[in-house]
């Protein structure tokens, strides 16, 4: 196995975490990978040995997301949402805490949301999230500030059960 | 008297939570945080987040590679680097043979180097050479440059910003190729050496590999992405025109930049 395979395997436990957060489908989360992964095999050429694949093959996925999402805005027929409503957080019906924060995530705005995932739950420095999504550090911290406000009141005002939960 | 303690930015104490401070200040945010108990609440309540974000999403599922996102069987799908390379040259000096690999067919089967490296090599020659007309339309009017050759290709042809890597937008003018209508961006650099970005419509859709192509002294980097087929050409080493391709290639996928008020 090649230094390049091998790297970018590391990398896929957090790429399918990331992409299932956005998309709540695992199956279609793992398509997105298999899209990112395509894509990165094709331009290996441009990888920087020495530069952090990780943040590489994240940079990918979130281009290819949010041209996925763009396009499906597009073309009403081929809508994700509904699909995507089987619902992720079954593992875990039995936190109500965790279903909820993992519902209230979902009503953020897109781009606070990435943000806020991709520091809390990928660890990635600001700096790091800031060449991902493509803004500067200012707007990563200004979008990661709205969405811990806005999680934390709706978590505060909205922990009941079921809020959008989707069987 | 006590020397007054400097303000705490909010994000320092994102920071904080995130465990992303410098260690020198975690002092001065802990003492912050234990005179302002609404701070303190606010990076209670970000921890908390944190920690339930990270629970939420713990699973090991994660980790058990399923076959279809194994890398070495995807990549043993594609053609290996050398062997696209091998047959792109290939195709340079046979002028063009179809259906040379099975994977990425459509793509590849009209994908001709001769269709994309050999106008953009010749285009180089001509232009790059010139001294008094090198471009049509100067960096001066590049929106202007950028919305008509946007309209001539019927693609939204984006201009790549080279400065960091020392070369400044000259400008561009449009081609004739036997496929239609094509663009030359052309940038240079404070030694005056010149690197075109050529771009057309590609005959198919779809992406290839990078192929690499040298004629004489001009070496070129070629590709189709989406609808267009692109080309790096300048008479510059290999290594230095990878680069050059890898910072134009991010900055066509980058994701169309948001206006910085979007939050």
């Amino acid at each position: 196995m090649s230094d390049f395979t091998l790297e970018i395997e590391r990398c896929i436990p957090s790429l399918r975490r990331y992409a299932a957060a956005l998309l709540h489908d695992r199956e279609a989360a793992d398509d997105l990978v298999q899209d990112c992964l395509e894509r990165a095999l094709r331009k290996r050429l441009l990888w920087r040995r020495g530069s952090s694949m990780r943040a590489w093959l994240f940079t990918m996925l979130h281009n290819l997301y949010v041209n996925g999402v763009r396009r499906n805005s597009r073309t009403p027929s081929m809508i994700a949402s509904e699909t995507a409503a089987v619902s992720y957080q079954e593992p875990h019906q039995t936190d109500t805490l965790m279903g909820d924060i993992v519902d209230c995530i979902d009503q953020l705005p897109d781009t606070q949301r990435q943000v806020l995932l991709l520091v809390a739950l990928e660890g990635f420095s600001y700096k790091e999230v800031g060449r991902i999504v493509g803004v500067p550090v200012g707007t990563v911290m200004s979008r990661l500030s709205r969405a811990r406000e806005n999680l934390r009141r709706l978590m505060d005002g909205e922990s009941r059960p079921g809020l959008r939960r989707v069987k | 008297m006590m020397k007054r303690k400097n303000s705490i930015e909010e994000a320092e104490l994102h920071a904080y939570v995130d465990r992303q401070i410098d260690e020198n200040r975690v002092e001065a945010v802990e003492a912050w945080l234990k005179a302002h108990p609404e701070d303190a609440a606010r990076v209670d309540a970000w921890k908390r987040q944190n920690q339930l974000i990270v629970g939420s999403y713990d699973d090991d599922a994660f980790a058990r590679l399923p076959p279809r996102l194994d890398p070495e069987r995807l990549a043993a799908k594609r053609p290996s680097r050398t062997l696209a390379v091998a047959a792109s040259l290939l195709l340079l000096l046979a002028g063009g043979v179809a259906g040379w690999h099975l994977h990425d067919v459509t793509a590849q089967r009209h994908f001709r180097a001769d269709v994309i490296a050999r106008p953009a090599i010749s285009a180089y020659r001509v232009y790059a050479a010139e001294v008094r007309h090198p471009v049509e339309v100067s960096a001066k009017q590049q929106g202007h440059l950028a919305k008509w050759l946007s309209k001539r290709l019927d693609y939204p042809l984006r201009i790549p910003d080279l400065t960091s890597l020392g070369y400044e937008l000259m400008g561009g003018r449009l081609l004739a190729t036997p496929q239609g209508p094509a663009a030359q961006i052309m940038y240079d650099n404070a030694g005056g050496d010149r690197i075109t970005l050529f771009a057309m419509r590609s005959p198919a859709r779809g992406e290839t590999a990078f192929h690499f192509a040298r004629d004489g002294d001009i070496a070129t980097f070629y590709w189709v992405d989406d609808a267009i087929g692109y080309a790096i050409s300048g008479e510059v080493d290999r290594d230095k025109l990878l680069q050059v391709s890898h910072a134009v290639y991010e900055q066509l996928n980058a994701a169309p930049a948001e206006p910085a008020h979007s939050i």
